[in-house]
């Protein structure tokens, strides 16, 4: 029986995401590919949790299938994955059957059960979940501006923080404003204190747009004052109903549906929404990194190098505040002095936003420059879990210490690194029990059954039956 | 680049292309000897004998001289207007006239096949890629696989059996098979004579001109089944296209981004998966033209309609070097700046052509 | 060997695929009437495989019947005869145009790409020349310039149709140009023929075998529809599927077999090419093949 909704699980509790027993297969013309088997892991909020493993060992697909984005040849056959107490992989028995024919298996797709998760899916991606790609080449689309496919995000999810920020420019009393400025140009600024006055005049959608202001980069002082004392604006009669139509049911109030989209009219709905999308999109650029921000928004994918292009990415996938942010190996497509560069990005979003992120590498040193905790994959399974420093500092898998004494030293001179013996199991027929058992030097006969996770520390498991208590 | 720039560059490249078609013109004119070229400039209705009107044209086109100075003085006599006579069961005069007389025709068939071939084509090649493997996608395939299978003049002539025929049901009887109108409404008319109506020579708009709305109903139902034999053959090709060309946008990279981003399939579609599809079909309509020109020459060939096409197959039987020309002069014309459109529209919807 | 393995699996995915299987048998039913027209026409109860044969006694057409299956069009000739017999002139002309002009692109094509440079440009500009204009005008010009007949016809259709194989393989070739085993075969020495022969030609010939087999079901539908129009062979009683539709237009209303049998037969033939090389291009492509 799959569960629909997690029983007895306390709203904040530790856990943001959970996914359990996963088991994910492709079908394919010559056989059937086990390629995810038993993956159990949990993501607790604002941790940054890493998944670590040797290209084909199934982090990308795990990632994929959280978001149930998996591809059309691949079917979750069992598991689940908790995520705000819904199981996002409720329907599975009901949306997939693998048929048998002439000996060869084939998959059968039941569409109409998916819509309806669809419809629950959308609500939760780019929105609560967002996903950062591999390839930042391919991943946007070449025939649309940069500014638009940012936007996107904001105006599929978040209406109303755009029409809160239009009428809170509305309603600002100039004063306010200007005891910004003044404390502006005192330096005497902090996100406390424009919380504090925010609170005092009651402006709430006029906080992210100061900080913002502030927080920029790539423009003077002067020039934020100016801003700041130039975000009264006074907003069209006709426009109000609607701005705070959509604030108040947090989308396109059903009357106006249609006129909003009526070209002449449209300027004064959802052109407004759109313009100011367009306005938080710049922010979020900037706050990624982003040079020469206006003339990137009117740009083309085609424009922007891969680091930028990526940086777009990242900013498609913050706009919305999500709680998790899966990136999936986001620098692996970049040289190496842009990969330092996104990765310092990454810091500073985990210091400044409080998102988890699930973030799949394989490479070691990238993992350990920004993981809290890490998973590491080998062929489809989950083999040990730990604390980044207790991981490094302890491992105790035989596969995650033949990874890690692979890895040159920085420190000391060694004559030899680390090899393991053998190759990777085709996984249309992996081994029985721990798929590492081929190639393991410290294989036992036990190992043809799969070891459970064996706590070995606080926080610390290992799938490995060397541990067995 | 700008698309301002890109269009301009795109025109001057027609420059070229043109002076080719001169060229091909003129080699199919000249080759095998002058009595071909002779034949198609004289004057049979002209005072002048034969014989003093082909030694003056040898004289005037210098046929005497390498081909290169020929091609010279053709060419300006081309660009100045001569282009011959033509001399046909259904028209006898200048090549001019002719087309004059005749491209409307085609104008209209052409056109109203064209827009109603991407009024449904378009989106039913869109539904049917977004509802893979449903039962629309399966008749809309077989659908289109039957109409580019199918010869285009046989279809009509298919049409013209089943709305003419006793064998068939005679309820059928609602649409006229032959002509562009009806003779016996056309009689006494100041505008309509021989077979032209003025002042637009286009008889839909002229009867409209003239307030004799019962000409324009019967000119339009003449039409009808010529349009939907020629579209039928057409929004065949363009429905496939489509739809190969949405299945592979949708199996695109920023497709699934755009998923991720919570986008419903409905904006998806709209948003990104449209336009990126459509620029391979838009570079393949170039191929869709030719065959529409095509078929306009048999179309109406098999229901009689006075246009270009006609005029050129009565040349061939009749062994009309002027019809042959004009007919492919136009048709190129047509072929090249329809290329022109579609190149700009391209550049408009691929940002990166213009870069 | 691996060559081989190939064409095995591109041969069972064509089966797989039932409908691309069944245009393969179509087509090669086809085949088989022209072969069987040609040397031992009374096989299938063709008299004369080379001309109609005319009853003056009875010309009106007559329905079809036990003894004429298709009936008869004017005058007095057996349909199903003339039409059986048809198909071997057209599949012939049909393929050798065919052939003939995928021959001359793909050499122009590869050989441009090979070269590139002025000499590329030169090739371009004139292959861009010859597609400015519609095929089927074109062919009627050429073919009516040539002379009106059906070799001059095929002829005409060849001049037409090899700038699309010369567009096709030129820009298969640049792309295998770029590939490293080229490279790694002029490193070795090999002259530039041997490259263009052994390296480029075969790697372009497979997709652009998918074109011929599309294009072969069009052009018999262009050759027939430009014998529909006015193009005729020396032998007026030469049995050709255009023509045959042609000469019953005149008896279609009231004897619509006339028309219908011949046409039914040009389609059903491109259906089959048609259905044949959509299932060559799905099987080739590589996404299937895994």
């Amino acid at each position: 029986m799959i569960q629909e909704t997690e029983p007895n699980h306390t709203p904040g509790s530790e856990e943001l995401l959970r996914v359990s027993g996963l088991r994910i297969s492709f079908v394919t013309r010559s056989g059937v590919i086990q390629a995810i088997d038993d993956v159990s892991f949990e993501v607790k909020p604002g941790e940054t949790l890493g998944l670590v493993g040797e290209t084909g060992c199934g982090k990308t697909q795990t990632a994929i299938s959280i978001m149930r984005l998996t591809p059309e040849a691949g079917i979750i056959e069992k598991g689940e994955i908790w995520f705000r107490g819904t199981n996002l992989a409720k329907n599975i028995d009901k949306e997939f059957r693998i048929v048998s024919k002439k000996n060869r298996k084939v998959l059968k797709r039941n569409k109409a059960k998916l819509n309806n998760l669809e419809r629950e899916l959308a609500d939760i991606r780019g929105n609560h979940i967002s996903m950062v790609f591999q390839e930042p080449m391919t991943s946007l689309n070449p025939v649309r501006s940069i500014g638009r496919q940012v936007s996107e995000v904001l105006l599929t999810h978040d209406l109303p923080r755009l029409s809160n920020r239009i009428l809170a420019r509305h309603a600002v009393p100039p004063e306010a404003l200007r005891e910004v400025a003044d404390a502006l140009a005192h330096q005497r600024v902090s996100r406390e204190n424009i919380r504090e006055l925010v609170g005092k005049y009651d402006i709430p959608g006029l906080e992210e747009q100061i900080t913002s202001v502030i927080y920029r980069r790539d423009i003077s002082e002067g020039s934020k004052i100016q801003r700041i004392k130039g975000l009264k604006q006074e907003v069209n009669s006709a426009s109000l109903p609607f701005l705070r139509g959509v604030s108040a049911q947090g989308k396109i109030p059903a009357a106006y549906r249609f006129p909003a989209r009526i070209p002449i009219l449209r300027a004064r709905f959802l052109g407004l929404l759109e313009k100011e999308a367009l306005a938080v999109s710049s922010e979020l650029l900037s706050m990624v990194g982003m040079p020469n921000i206006s003339s990137v928004l009117k740009g083309y994918p085609h424009e922007l190098s891969g680091g930028m292009r990526q940086r777009v990415m990242i900013a498609m996938a913050i706009a919305a505040s999500p709680e998790l942010i899966i990136a999936d190996e986001p620098t692996s497509a970049l040289d190496v002095t842009i990969q330092a560069q996104i990765l310092q990005l990454f810091r500073e979003l985990k210091a400044n936003l409080n998102t988890s992120i699930l973030f799949i590498s394989h490479d070691m040193g990238v993992i350990a420059e920004i993981c809290d905790r890490v998973g590491i994959m080998y062929a489809g399974n989950l083999v040990e879990i730990a604390d980044i420093v207790d991981l490094f500092s302890d491992p105790r898998h035989p596969y995650t210490k033949g990874l890690l004494s692979a890895i040159p030293p920085s420190d000391r001179k060694v004559e030899t690194l680390g090899l393991i013996r053998g190759s990777v199991p085709n996984l249309m027929n992996p081994p029985a029990g721990c798929r590492f058992n081929t190639r393991c030097p410290f294989v036992f006969d036990k190992c043809s059954q799969m070891p459970p996770p064996i706590p070995v520390k606080e926080g610390h498991y290992v799938r490995c039956w060397l541990y067995e208590k | 680049m700008t698309l301002r720039v890109y269009i301009i560059r795109r025109l001057i490249l027609v420059f070229p292309t043109l002076i080719g078609l001169t060229l091909i013109v003129f080699i199919l004119t000249h080759v095998g000897g002058y009595q071909r070229f002779l034949g198609e400039y004289v004057n049979i209705h002209s005072a002048i004998p034969v014989a003093v009107q082909e030694q003056r044209l040898t004289q005037q086109f210098h046929l005497n001289d390498p081909i290169f100075v020929q091609y010279f003085y053709w060419l300006s006599a081309f660009l100045q207007g001569n282009w011959g006579y033509t001399q046909t069961p259904i028209y006898s005069g200048t090549v001019l006239g002719a087309i004059g007389l005749f491209l409307p025709n085609t104008i209209i068939l052409a056109a109203f096949s064209s827009i109603l071939t991407i009024i449904i084509g378009i989106p039913v090649g869109v539904w049917s890629a977004v509802k893979k493997d449903s039962l629309v996608d399966h008749s809309t395939r077989i659908f289109s696989f039957i109409g580019y299978s199918m010869p285009v003049y046989w279809l009509g002539l298919i049409l013209i059996i089943a709305f003419a025929s006793p064998a068939v049901c005679p309820c059928l009887n609602i649409f006229p098979i032959s002509g562009s109108v009806n003779i016996a409404l056309t009689n006494n008319l100041s505008w309509f004579t021989s077979g032209i109506s003025y002042p637009t020579h286009i008889l839909l708009i002229d009867s409209l001109i003239h307030g004799r709305l019962d000409i324009f109903v019967d000119a339009a139902l003449h039409q009808v089944l010529p349009v939907v034999t020629l579209t039928f053959s057409i929004l065949a090709s363009i429905i496939r296209v489509m739809r190969s060309s949405m299945e592979d946008t949708l199996n695109q990279d920023y497709i699934r981004t755009a998923r991720a981003k919570g986008l419903r399939q409905g904006a998806i579609i709209n948003e990104h998966a449209r336009r990126n599809a459509l620029i391979p079909v838009i570079t393949l309509t170039g191929y869709t033209i030719a065959g529409l020109l095509g078929g306009v020459v048999l179309i109406e060939a098999v229901f009689n309609l006075p246009g270009i096409g006609y005029w050129t197959t009565e040349a061939l039987i009749s062994g009309d070097i002027g019809g042959i020309m004009g007919g492919t002069v136009i048709f190129g014309l047509a072929f090249i700046f329809s290329n022109l459109i579609v190149d700009i529209l391209y550049g408009f919807f691929d940002p990166r052509i213009r870069y | 060997m691996a060559r081989f393995d190939q064409t095995k699996l591109t041969l069972r995915i064509l089966f797989e695929n039932v409908t691309s299987a069944a245009g393969l048998l179509i087509v090669l039913g086809y085949v088989l009437i022209a072969i069987i027209d040609a040397v031992y026409p009374q096989l299938i109860g063709v008299v004369n495989a080379y001309a109609e044969v005319p009853d003056y006694t009875n010309p009106v057409p007559q329905p079809p019947s036990l003894q004429h299956l298709f009936g008869t069009t004017y005058p007095g000739i057996d349909l199903y005869q003339a039409v059986v017999a048809a198909i071997r002139v057209d599949l012939w002309y049909s393929f050798v145009i065919v052939l003939a002009g995928a021959l001359v692109g793909i050499l122009v094509g590869v050989v441009a790409a090979y070269y590139s440079g002025f000499f590329d440009e030169i090739l371009m500009r004139i292959t861009d020349i010859f597609l400015s204009i519609p095929y089927l005008p074109f062919a009627i010009a050429v073919g009516f310039v040539l002379g009106r007949g059906l070799d001059e016809l095929s002829l005409a259709l060849v001049i037409v149709w090899w700038p699309l194989y010369a567009r096709y393989a030129r820009g298969q070739a640049l792309s295998i140009k770029e590939n490293a085993y080229v490279e790694a075969a002029r490193a070795s020495g090999v002259g530039s023929w041997g490259i263009i022969t052994k390296h480029i030609v075969p790697n372009v010939l497979t997709p652009v075998f998918v074109q011929i087999s599309l294009d072969l079901g069009t052009v018999v539908q262009t050759f027939a529809a430009l014998t529909f129009i006015g193009f005729a062979s020396a032998n007026p009683l030469l049995p050709e599927l255009g023509k045959l539709i042609s000469d019953g237009f005149p008896y279609a209303i009231s004897a619509p077999w006339v028309v219908i049998f011949p046409g039914v037969t040009i389609l059903i033939f491109a259906v089959a090419m048609n259905l044949l090389g959509d299932g060559l291009r799905d099987a080739l492509d590589p996404r299937n093949r895994t």
